[in-house]
């Protein structure tokens, strides 16, 4: 009834009758009340984006609140004083904000209605609002005020509305939809000074797109190879937050992943020392990459990490030392102010300052300064003020913006229920977005690789792989967690083991206590708590030349040894406690029930606690983004047809309501292979035994047993993994990328069988195994418009 | 709608008819059970009652550190049951473990556990625990059967060898070590 009348005052109001105000609805969850380690949770809001008024006096904050529990207001707060003034209520997700020149009208997109709300500053009441798609999420205003450009999720394009106000209206009176096509969800948007260019960075895809204003013509595409993040003009220059090109593969080996024409993806270090911190800067002019800048601790804080000067270990391919200027996990947000930017690091809590040359664009780094509260996201500044937001911290913090000083921190969202984290679950939210305090060198997130739940358009070399550094495995989003136990492409882990995935951020060959070659008959007692000297003086087995080679402060590219921390255990917890004040779990969804006492015990938020921390915070919401398609247009009804029919065979594998099972299954399509044959798809020995759900081919299953005793890699070109069935919950906002190998390039190459009529020029079918089709399910004998009813379908799962 | 509201309706969804109500849970009841090593030669060792056994600790993929133990139980035991486990390690706090969904033989007379793996360790590796007597006690819940064994050992490794991704890591002992 709620909504029904506010559809009809919608209507009135707006005067259109085909149009009425509709929020999207979350996805339902499996696991829930009643499932071991479900808890209830407090209320949030996640405060995201901030833009301050005019005269500086004002700020407004929007409360994005999650996929599973969006939120619906802005908070206004008074700078003057340091107080919240009111909550305004939009729509449903509110996200972005685009404040009019005019400085009256505030546009808050709102990403899971179909409409953009107005608020009037001078009141602080919203007026009529703007129909729109869903999942609008950022937009600027051209300089004059006459045009507002929008990046759209749903859409990948950019939609734009030429505006018109009228007291505390502000209409559209013309509409550029479904808009410029930009790369696979767009997200941060930016206009430079003069109104010429609008940039927009494509979080999924990772690139740039940069728009004539003039024409509204894609005039450029920079291709950064990774998330691009916030983005923000400075002169001639495009700054971007992005991470690291690398895929984790070796330099020289492997797929050609960085598309130079060799093998490999071009950086010497390998699995997630790979993983690095970047800001691009683009020549907005020429359209291109001027430079990056990389992380300030690439080398030398992990065991593995390679050494500049190590010519052997290829160090002379690292980048240039001087571009080891970021100083932060993450780089999320970019704000011009003047000639410099600040950059919000959502990975480390913390902010940083860089100047930009006006002449060529050179970066100079500032100081680090710690947030004031947990994951910083949006910025904003004044005169004299820089505004940020902490999203996970529920807080606003107010900061001088010519020393970085804090000078107030606001409620904006919601600590009603405690300080965050105030739940078990909470606690693994937390070490999800603001893990690097938990890795040895300081530089990588779990979000870093799946950006806001979702997957990157790049699949990975894994650590489980056979083929160190040579194998391919698609990032996966972390939503739907529930649907697809147990995890990963392979089902062999779960949410309280996917140790081998943590166990990069920290490896043990770090840390002294574990050396088994250091103490072959068992560490001193207490060696965690007071490590023996052999822990500073002695060189670190585990690390080859020129990569951490010693544990001594003095060595050179080792200022500090990789922590202060003899054990990783120890590391853990006393991390964990200096971030959240606790070194053990509450207690309502992580417990120990000891078989002794009987007693339900917290458990120490070690490397074990934290796995199993993480792994309820992905069970506790589906983080699925709610679907946008219609699924009764006729179009997805015949492709659910499809779907459900014998002859596709679909559903026999991907069931409703979750379009997943838990069986392991061989494999559907033709593996990764290199070019000798070999199954780049193998699993590690190691990793069979620690994980034994894990099923793969033994040798001897395929081959003479006698051929095998002498080599036994001779068959690895007949072996195959066993996988987990995919969910397809949420197929519509994933990367075009798709498959355990992340080859398929959209909806239509994983359905087509090779040369399918669906096909385009250049376009490969992937529906078969080992050159037989309709392996992945009977599509052959489809047409091409079948083919595609069956990806609409897809599209509104 | 806040989680608050949410929570509000649970208990109206929960509410049923005395028709399509499920009946009480049957009461839980014992089981007797030991446990025992699995050995190369052998499906299941028991472990002795003196604390002489010599349990090999698994130093694996990524050094990880784990003991693989077995139950054997009677002829009640449930065909799937739950593990908490508690480890005391001589010289140490007590460690807890969740191990879920440990299947009792399904091929033989249903009254052995699979493989069951209690991990020791995320990082320290073996060196601290060599030698030590090491508890495990084991608390089984399935089918709303129970039980709860215990059992003492002395850890021993007796692979000089770190996994890593690539070849195995050893002591300087060892000709083959890869520095």
């Amino acid at each position: 009834m709620r909504l029904l009348a506010g559809a009809l005052a919608a209507t009135l109001l707006v005067g259109c009758p085909s149009w009425t105000p509709q929020d999207l609805e979350p996805y339902p969850n499996p696991f829930g009340e009643g499932d071991a380690g479900w808890a209830p949770q407090p209320d949030r809001e996640n405060p995201l984006e901030a833009v301050a008024s005019i005269d500086g006096a004002r700020a407004w904050v929007s409360l994005q609140g999650s996929p599973d529990v969006p939120g619906r207001f802005v908070a206004e707060v008074d700078l003057e004083t340091g107080e919240l003034v009111r909550k305004i209520e939009v729509g449903s997700g509110a996200t972005g904000l685009a404040l009019h020149p005019g400085g009256r009208h505030l546009v808050v997109f709102n990403r899971f209605s179909n409409y953009a709300s107005v608020i009037d500053t001078t009141t602080g009441r919203t007026s009529r609002p703007i129909p729109a798609d869903y999942y609008g999420i950022e937009g600027v205003f051209t300089p004059d005020g006459s045009e507002l450009w929008v990046t759209n999720r749903w859409r990948d394009a950019v939609q734009v509305w030429t505006v018109t106000t009228a007291g505390a209206r502000l209409e559209v009176s013309e509409r550029l939809e479904p808009g410029i096509p930009v790369g696979t969800n767009p997200r941060d948007i930016a206009i430079s000074a003069d109104g010429a260019t609008v940039a927009v960075a494509a979080l999924t895809e990772g690139s740039v797109s940069l728009l004539d204003v003039a024409t509204r013509q894609e005039r450029a595409r920079v291709d950064l190879g990774a998330p691009a993040n916030g983005l923000a003009f400075v002169g001639d220059w495009l700054v971007v937050a992005t991470t690291s090109r690398s895929t984790h593969h070796q330099a020289l080996a492997g797929p050609d992943t960085d598309g130079d024409g060799v093998p490999g993806d071009g950086t010497p270090n390998i699995n997630f020392q790979d993983l690095q911190n970047e800001l691009a800067v683009i020549d907005v002019a020429a359209g291109v990459e001027a430079a990056r800048y990389t992380s300030d601790t690439i080398c030398c804080k992990d065991y593995r990490d390679v050494d500049p000067d190590d010519g052997e270990r290829l160090g002379d391919m690292l980048p240039p030392e001087e571009t080891w200027i970021v100083g932060g996990a993450l780089p999320e947000q970019v704000l011009a102010d003047g000639t410099s930017v600040w950059v919000s690091y959502s990975g480390s809590n913390q902010v940083q300052r860089f100047e930009v040359d006006p002449d060529d664009g050179t970066l100079t780094a500032r100081l680090v300064h710690e947030a004031a509260g947990h994951s910083p996201h949006g910025l904003a500044v004044t005169d004299d003020r820089l505004l940020v937001v902490h999203r996970l911290g529920e807080t606003l913090g107010v900061r001088s913006s010519s020393t970085g000083e804090l000078q107030a921190v606001v409620e904006v969202g919601d600590l009603s229920g405690g300080p965050f984290p105030a739940t078990d679950a909470e606690i693994g939210e937390l070490f999800n977005f603001v893990t690097s305090s938990f890795t040895v060198d300081g530089d990588q997130t779990c979000h870093h690789c799946h950006r806001e739940g979702g997957n990157l358009n790049k699949a990975f070399s894994m650590p489980l792989s056979q083929a160190v550094g040579v194998g391919l495995r698609q990032t996966m989003d972390y939503r739907g967690a529930a649907d697809t136990r147990p995890w990963f492409f392979e089902a062999a882990m779960d949410e309280s083991n996917f140790v081998p995935v943590m166990n990069e951020f920290a490896r043990i060959e770090n840390f002294c206590c574990s050396d088994y070659t250091l103490f072959p008959s068992g560490a001193p007692t207490g060696c965690s708590a007071n490590p023996p000297p052999e822990c500073t003086s002695e060189p670190n087995p585990y690390s080859v030349d020129g990569s951490a080679p010693t544990r001594d402060h003095g060595a050179e590219h080792a200022s500090d040894r990789p922590t202060a921390h003899a054990s990783r255990d120890g590391f853990y917890t006393a991390q964990m406690e200096t971030l959240i004040g606790r070194s053990e779990s509450f207690g309502d969804g992580l417990y120990f029930e000891d078989p002794i006492s009987d007693e339900r015990l917290p458990i120490p938020l070690d490397f074990d606690g934290i796995t199993r921390a993480l792994g309820l915070f992905l069970l506790q919401d589906t983080h699925l983004l709610p679907n946008p398609w219609d699924p009764d247009r006729e179009a997805a009804q015949r492709g659910r047809a499809l779907f459900e029919g014998h002859d596709t065979a679909c559903a026999a594998c991907h069931p409703a309501p979750t379009f997943s099972t838990a069986a392991l299954m061989g494999p559907v399509v033709t593996p990764f292979r290199a070019d000798d044959g070999t199954n780049l798809d193998l699993l590690a020995g190691g990793f069979l035994d620690l994980f034994p759900r894990a099923e793969m081919d033994r040798c001897e299953d395929v081959c003479d047993p006698d051929a095998c005793a002498a080599d036994a890699s001779v068959c690895d070109d007949l072996l195959h993994v066993q996988m987990g069935v995919t969910s397809l919950r949420g197929i519509w906002d994933r990367a075009d990328s798709f498959l355990h190998h992340g080859r398929a390039r959209g909806l239509t190459e994983v359905l087509a069988t090779p040369g399918h009529p669906a096909l385009g020029p250049g376009e490969v079918g992937f529906n078969e195994r080992d050159g037989i089709p309709d392996t992945h399910g009977g599509t052959s004998h489809l047409s091409a418009s079948e083919l595609e009813d069956l990806a609409t379908y897809l599209r509104t799962l | 709608m806040p989680r608050s509201s949410l929570l509000a309706l649970v208990p109206v969804v929960l509410l049923c008819t005395a028709s399509d109500c499920p009946g009480p849970n049957p009461p839980v009841t014992p089981f007797e059970c030991e446990l025992g090593l699995v050995l190369e030669d052998s499906d299941f060792s028991p472990i002795a009652a003196d604390g002489t056994t010599s349990a090999e600790m698994i130093f694996g993929f990524q050094g990880f550190l784990w003991v693989d133990v077995a139950i054997r139980g009677d002829e009640d035991s449930p065909s799937v049951a739950d593990v908490a486990a508690r480890i005391d390690i001589d010289g140490f706090e007590p460690l807890g473990r969740s191990i879920p969904a440990i299947v009792f033989d399904e091929a033989g007379d249903g009254t052995l556990s699979e493989t069951v793996q209690v991990r020791l360790d995320n990082s320290e590796g073996p060196a601290l625990y060599i030698g030590r007597p090491a508890t495990f006690t084991l608390k089984v819940t399935g089918e709303f059967k129970e039980t709860t064994c215990a059992a003492t050992v002395l850890l021993v490794d007796d692979d000089p060898c770190i996994y890593t991704d690539d070849e195995p890591i050893c002591g300087d002992d060892d000709d083959s070590a890869e520095q």
